[in-house]
């Protein structure tokens, strides 16, 4: 007992260590996606193909295959879709559900179109200027489709990880935004690239990199560290979800200056689409109805008002999609609280949705190559 | 070396293992190059100027314990800051200085233009020029002997846990403990050991997941900023560097505890404070008593003695006249501004500070005996109102220009500004949240632990639980992201 007593100290750090690594061990062992886990069991991520080559990509993933498709097809028209995980995800997908980009792209193939997609998850607008102007140097747009989602002007910046294929890319406006898109695009490529930021020029950096590849190699848990953040961050976010009581039909209201910067981008890029005689059609994408919409009717008005004012301003089109896709349509989703399994989805609607989506936007792309 | 690396986790087993299996002398010798490496791995060219600083204070505490009279001793005390300070100002405010003395010629119509200078700080110059400047002036006092023993004076200098980033060590507190037979104990190990993870997990989980918001913060625009949005960044703020400096000293005493060689604490709770006198005998100790020590009372021309071989004065005759130590506070306070960094937003922190103390000093004149006190409700109360101002101090500790911080202010002073939000909602709640877990973990360290602890079993189990957590979070998020705030100063 006198033993046991003085060496108390000693037992409580070794069970630590022991049940630690247990733990990581046992309940950390699957590798999970943890980019697209809002969108849940139910809904699926789907990048459409016109043969070998990829027609839909996340932000610039693989932008070269895309470039190398378009070049071994030889189409008179380039569209280039932006969007939110929306465009490419299928609510409840069944085997041989598409997308509404790989439906077009295949209809409208005929009449020498090509249609192609770069969609980023919870994108804000500054991510749309981004794409856009990345994709203009890369190649030549005919025209572009832009949905706007109220959703889109509350998040910030860039998701810098679908753009790390753009190397030293760097935005030649004057605007703020270009200079705050600049700004993160060189903190990407400066000190984001690696877990060894600190380390940048030391010999430490050296070290480190060489342990780091060690332990990655012979000690099975280092695998799991991304894992087991990810994991701890899902945490967090049902837990405040939970306690604030937070689901899916909870409204977001507009985040003031947030909305501001997401809108001035989104002006900043009509303004290059419009110096460049890119036709641009802009749309407010579908949305269920069958419950209140998640958002607070007068500012989704405004909104709305304020985007197609900004149409107007730099001769886009616009169209309201909002009540395009019918509810029958539209499913649920892997509930993001610590209560239930299931939630409404607001977002992602069902293959059904995507034909009814292909076949609006079709006569509106043919409308615009053919000004 | 970054502390929050494999590397150093792996240099820190390896130190310690020699360090108890080599005898005395050898044990220091491996300290000393181990220190060298420790401080080369993120410049190796740099280390002629640590070497140069030991030799010319070892050279000239010797001198001055030598001398026997009065005006001797001062020359060498002198000719030993000159050099330290001189190498300082060099390496950290010859740019400051001269971009300063130019933009003045400019403002009176000279048109004079300096070269681009492009100076790199070497770290942890601060920490270790304010180390040897306490060790001269101490000998100087006559407070301690001159160190004869080169390495071992050299090893304290250079002693890696607290190189680069302090605790600020005063000879007195380390050399004896450098000196002295080593006499193993594992609680050496296990006690440093659960330091060490304590501050990695400050460091790691709390600090470096901070940072992104409020770099994402204060990079907004400041005129988009409502009142609520400059408080919780400047709360966010005030939390990041408190997690990321405390977790540095708790590394680093951990570090050394696990050698058996015991530093002061360095932290103790700063947002609990609920006067600023109490936040600056929490917030960064080591250096708070140095400047105390070394600057504050030199200045008000007060006599330091000797407290019997610690080297900490005690205050001899405090009774100076009030305009001395009024002008007393604010000299120190902007020099210890200047001393973090060659910038007038830390000159301005540094003021800010010192104007805050000096009302508490007022009020504490003026405040009938009646409500002098330390009922629970006078000090929430107290506290309530010093944490904010305290956090609002952190503004100008970040911002990156005077303009920014005099825009982020006086956006607290319209109503307007309060009625809207201007950040994603998540700010506010982990600030929230943040704040309420430091507050709690005070509360529970200051009244109930103490209580807990007769409940062995109770404890244990909460004890495994605590640090089971801290190690899966810290094996998770260990990564040189980020380097600690205070390698910069």
């Amino acid at each position: 007992m006198k033993l046991l007593r003085k060496y108390t100290s000693i037992i409580e750090l070794s069970a630590s260590f022991i049940l630690a690594f247990s733990i990581v061990l046992v309940f950390f062992k699957e590798k999970k996606n943890f980019e697209n886990l809002a969108l849940g069991v139910y809904t699926k991520e789907y990048f459409g193909k016109v043969g070998k080559y990829p027609i839909q990509i996340l932000g610039f993933r693989n932008n070269d295959l895309i470039i190398k498709g378009c070049a071994d097809r030889k189409k008179e028209n380039q569209i280039l879709i932006l969007g939110n995980s929306q465009t490419h995800s299928i609510n409840q997908f069944k085997k041989g559900d598409v997308t509404f980009t790989k439906i077009l792209a295949d209809s409208l193939e005929a009449e020498s179109i090509d249609v192609i997609s770069s969609s980023v998850p919870n994108g804000t607008l500054e991510d749309f200027y981004l794409l856009y102007l990345g994709w203009r140097g890369k190649l030549k747009l005919n025209a572009l489709i832009l949905p706007v989602f109220l959703d889109d002007t509350r998040e910030e910046g860039i998701q810098k990880i679908f753009y790390k294929e753009l190397g030293a890319f760097q935005i030649n406006d004057s605007g703020a935004v270009a200079l705050k898109v600049n700004a993160q695009l060189k903190a990407l490529n400066q000190s984001e690239k690696n877990d060894f930021a600190a380390l940048k020029q030391t010999f430490q950096e050296l070290t480190e990199n060489n342990l780091n590849a060690y332990l990655d190699k012979n000690f099975a848990p280092w695998h799991l560290r991304p894992n087991i953040r990810g994991e701890f961050f899902n945490n967090l976010y049902k837990i405040r979800n939970t306690a604030f009581g937070i689901d899916a039909k909870t409204k977001r209201g507009i985040i003031k200056n947030v909305y501001t910067r997401n809108i001035k981008a989104l002006e900043a890029l009509l303004e290059n689409c419009q110096k460049d005689n890119v036709p641009v059609l802009v749309y407010i994408p579908p949305i269920r109805n069958d419950f209140e919409v998640p958002y607070y009717q007068g500012e989704y008005l405004i909104f709305k008002k304020e985007i197609e004012s900004l149409c107007v301003k730099y001769h886009a089109d616009f169209k309201n999609l909002e009540n395009a896709v019918p509810n029958q349509y539209w499913g649920l989703k892997g509930t993001r609280t610590l209560k239930g399994l299931v939630d409404l989805d607001f977002m992602h609607f069902q293959y059904n949705g995507h034909i009814i989506m292909a076949n609006t936007l079709k006569p509106e792309i043919e409308k615009i190559v053919k000004r | 070396m970054i502390f929050n690396s494999v590397t150093y986790i792996l240099f820190l087993f390896f130190a310690v293992i020699l360090y108890w299996i080599l005898p005395l002398r050898l044990g220091r010798i491996m300290l000393f190059v181990g220190s060298l490496l420790f401080y080369g791995f993120w410049r190796f060219e740099f280390i002629p100027l640590l070497l140069i600083a030991a030799v010319i204070d070892y050279w000239c505490s010797i001198q001055i314990e030598k001398q026997t009279n009065r005006k001797s001793r001062l020359r060498f005390l002198i000719l030993s800051l000159f050099i330290n300070l001189g190498i300082l100002f060099y390496f950290k405010y010859l740019v400051f200085f001269a971009d300063n003395i130019v933009w003045t010629l400019n403002v009176f119509g000279c048109d004079v233009g300096i070269p681009h200078l492009n100076i790199i700080l070497p770290l942890g110059i601060s920490f270790y020029t304010f180390e040897t400047i306490s060790y001269t002036v101490d000998v100087y006092r006559g407070h301690i002997k001159a160190e004869r023993n080169f390495l071992t004076y050299a090893t304290f200098l250079v002693y890696f846990p607290h190189l680069i980033a302090g605790p600020v060590l005063r000879a007195s507190e380390i050399l004896p403990q450098l000196s002295e037979k080593k006499k193993f104990d594992s609680s050496f190990l296990v006690e440093g050991l659960k330091l060490v993870i304590k501050g990695l997990f400050l460091k790691v989980v709390f600090a470096d997941n901070i940072s992104p918001l409020v770099d994402e913060g204060f990079a907004l625009n400041a005129s988009e900023l409502s009142a609520v949005d400059v408080l919780t960044l400047a709360f966010m703020f005030g939390l990041q560097i408190y997690f990321d400096f405390s977790a540095y000293s708790q590394i680093a005493i951990g570090s050394a505890k696990m050698m058996g060689i015991n530093f002061p604490e360095n932290f103790n709770f700063p947002y609990a404070a609920n006067s600023f006198k109490s936040f600056w005998k929490r917030w960064h100790i080591s250096l708070s008593s140095w400047i105390r020590d070394y600057l504050y009372l030199p200045i008000m021309k007060t006599k330091v003695v000797g407290d019997g071989g610690t080297g900490i004065g005690n205050v001899l005759n405090d009774n100076q006249p009030k305009r001395n130590k009024n002008v007393a506070l604010f000299l120190t306070w902007s020099i210890m501004g200047l001393w973090h960094g060659a910038n007038w937003t830390f000159i301005f922190w540094g003021v800010y500070h010192a104007t805050f103390i000096f009302i508490e000093r007022m009020i504490d004149k003026v405040r009938p005996k009646s409500i002098v006190g330390s009922s629970l409700s006078r000090r929430f109360f107290s506290w309530s109102i010093v944490v904010p101002i305290a956090m609002l101090g952190w503004i100008p500790f970040r911002a990156t220009s005077m303009s920014v911080v005099l825009e982020m202010y006086s956006k607290l002073f319209s109503l307007n500004n309060y009625r809207f939000l201007g950040m994603k909602e998540n700010i506010y709640i982990i600030c929230a949240i943040m704040f309420l877990f430091t507050t709690l973990a005070y509360l529970y360290t200051t009244y109930i632990q103490k209580r807990i602890e007769r409940f062995t079993l109770l404890t244990a189990v909460f004890t495994i639980a605590a640090y089971t957590t801290m190690i899966i979070l810290v094996f998770t998020f260990l990564r040189p992201i980020s380097q600690f705030i205070y390698f910069q100063f």
